[in-house]
């Protein structure tokens, strides 16, 4: 048991991703440890999305995407399960723009419990209830539950978007750029889910912002231009980069 | 692929031409239609004929375009011929459509009515009414039900693509992120938005064959003031049909516009 603890929840190893014949991601090797944050930083289309989408396999749904490496979940090898569902429902993602379904607030919450097979109305409101309060939207929502989320600021839907993905339970929740829509306000709501988030799972967060990772994260990579410059303790990151392009990057002289 | 669709350009339109050139369009049309005596018949024949043929067509062009779009990938060869197909039918303007069916679709009749005696269906429900509305002949209504199958089937597996297409990529993404199947997606996320696009193109399929078939009528009773009142009861069906359509589905396309994102 304490061994299985000790190991990395992910460990990837000389990942390389194409999408046609790009090249995105060059020889990427990392691991991420359980119940932390897990920053990858790095200038736009520097490969932290495509990074992210390989981790829960929506890769899969692009045209000519083409990998080689390994990528190890508690592990076994994530691409040689035959049913990416069953991953994704471990590996959850939030995404940039919060993106709302058809129905209500409620429906929306309930979405990610019924894919975990759960169908039992007072089930389906405990899980509802569960995950809005963690978010902090239960006081706001709270009446309002049968109404359409659209009516919601963005930071609000960004948060129920949250709270749909939590209600899998999933072990690992990816964030990509979450807050890249939000105004500061909403963006410290969202940092400090983030940092709560850890005591049941391990959080993946890439974004742009370099003040953001290090207020969240525990451990960050440096992505640049599909590569991985550094990666360790966020503290050595930005205190202490070892490669000049992350000190640059990290005091904002470069991207 | 194009050397494919020029084949079948080629054979749509060889025989077309030949019966431009050396038969008079009233000939053929008073050697078939002109059987038919009684107002009623008629007049059923042809919504019995319009309403099970489009449904058919439709149903089998929507399903036949969700297999397409949603498990085939682009590369494949069954999807390009397809779609290379539908590009090329759904091209062609549906007046000429009516000359298919002297054309094409005529001769092949025979076909069908060796299954159709081989099967026995004289014994089903279904036969009985398309006999009684042609009048002991089927050969007319095959001929009619082929037509209106290559009319519509091709715009609507086109429309129903488009909608598959219009359902922006970041719902179908995050419902898969929470681990939802592929089919729980198509069935909670892809119909529902879909819908409504699918049957506005379905509606406008329908309204571009029962446009061609009022104007093939209306040119017949011009030319016959003799049987004018006979087919003027069709001919107001047919064309206050596909307005009809024309109407729901513009009515369709403009309440449910495709969703942004």
């Amino acid at each position: 048991m304490e061994t299985a603890k000790e190991q990395p929840i992910l460990s990837i190893c000389n990942l390389n991703i194409w999408y046609d014949d790009k090249q995105i991601l060059k020889s990427v090797s990392f691991e991420v440890q359980r119940q932390q944050v897990t920053a990858f930083i790095g200038p736009t289309n520097s490969g932290k999305s495509a990074l992210v989408r390989c981790i829960n396999r929506l890769n899969d749904f692009t045209p000519d995407f083409k990998f080689t490496g390994s990528v190890l979940f508690n592990g076994s090898p994530l691409y040689a399960m035959q049913d990416a569902t069953v991953i994704r429902k471990r590996i959850g993602m939030v995404f940039r723009k919060p993106i709302l379904f058809r129905g209500s607030i409620h429906e929306n919450v309930a979405y990610g419990a019924q894919i975990s097979g759960i169908s039992r109305v007072s089930e389906l409101n405990a899980v509802v209830e569960k995950n809005l309060r963690r978010t902090g939207l239960w006081d706001e929502v709270e009446d309002i539950l049968n109404e359409t989320p659209e009516q919601l600021s963005t930071g609000q839907q960004q948060l129920l978007c949250i709270a749909r993905a939590l209600a899998v339970e999933p072990e690992v929740l990816i964030f990509d750029e979450p807050c890249g829509e939000l105004d500061p306000i909403e963006t410290v709501k969202v940092e400090t889910l983030v940092r709560e988030l850890t005591d049941t799972c391990t959080v993946i967060f890439a974004t742009n912002k370099r003040r953001q990772a290090g207020r969240v994260s525990d451990a960050a990579g440096f992505l640049y231009d599909g590569e991985l410059i550094e990666f360790g303790a966020t503290d050595m990151i930005f205190t202490n980069p070892q490669d000049e392009r992350t000190e640059q990057y990290v005091t904002g002289r470069l991207g | 692929m194009q050397s494919i669709a020029l084949l079948t350009l080629g054979a749509v339109f060889i025989p077309v031409w030949n019966v431009l050139t050396k038969t008079h369009l009233s000939d053929v049309q008073t050697s078939s239609i002109a059987r038919v005596s009684d107002p009623l018949p008629n007049l059923l024949s042809d919504l019995y004929l319009f309403l099970s043929i489009s449904f058919l067509a439709i149903l089998l062009g929507v399903t036949c375009a969700f297999y397409l779009e949603e498990w085939l990938p682009q590369t494949n060869w069954i999807r390009r011929l397809v779609e290379s197909q539908v590009a090329l039918f759904s091209g062609i303007p549906s007046l000429l459509y009516g000359l298919l069916v002297v054309t094409i679709c005529l001769p092949y009749t025979g076909a069908f009515k060796a299954i159709e005696a081989s099967l026995s269906v004289e014994n089903l429900d279904v036969t009985p009414l398309s006999a009684t509305a042609f009048q002991g002949d089927t050969t007319l209504f095959y001929a009619a039900g082929l037509t209106f199958v290559l009319l519509v089937m091709p715009r609507a597996i086109k429309a129903t693509q488009e909608a598959l297409r219009s359902v922006p990529m970041p719902i179908r993404e995050s419902a898969y992120a929470l681990g939802a199947s592929q089919w729980q997606v198509l069935m909670k996320h892809v119909v529902p938005l879909a819908i409504p696009r699918v049957l506005a193109g379905g509606c406008r399929a329908m309204s571009c064959a029962l446009a061609a078939a009022a104007l093939f009528i209306g040119i017949y009773i011009w030319g016959h003031t003799t049987q004018s009142g006979q087919m003027s009861s069709s001919f107001a069906l047919f064309l206050g049909g596909a307005l009809l359509l024309s109407i729901l589905s513009s009515f369709l396309a403009e309440r449910y516009p495709s969703v942004s994102m």
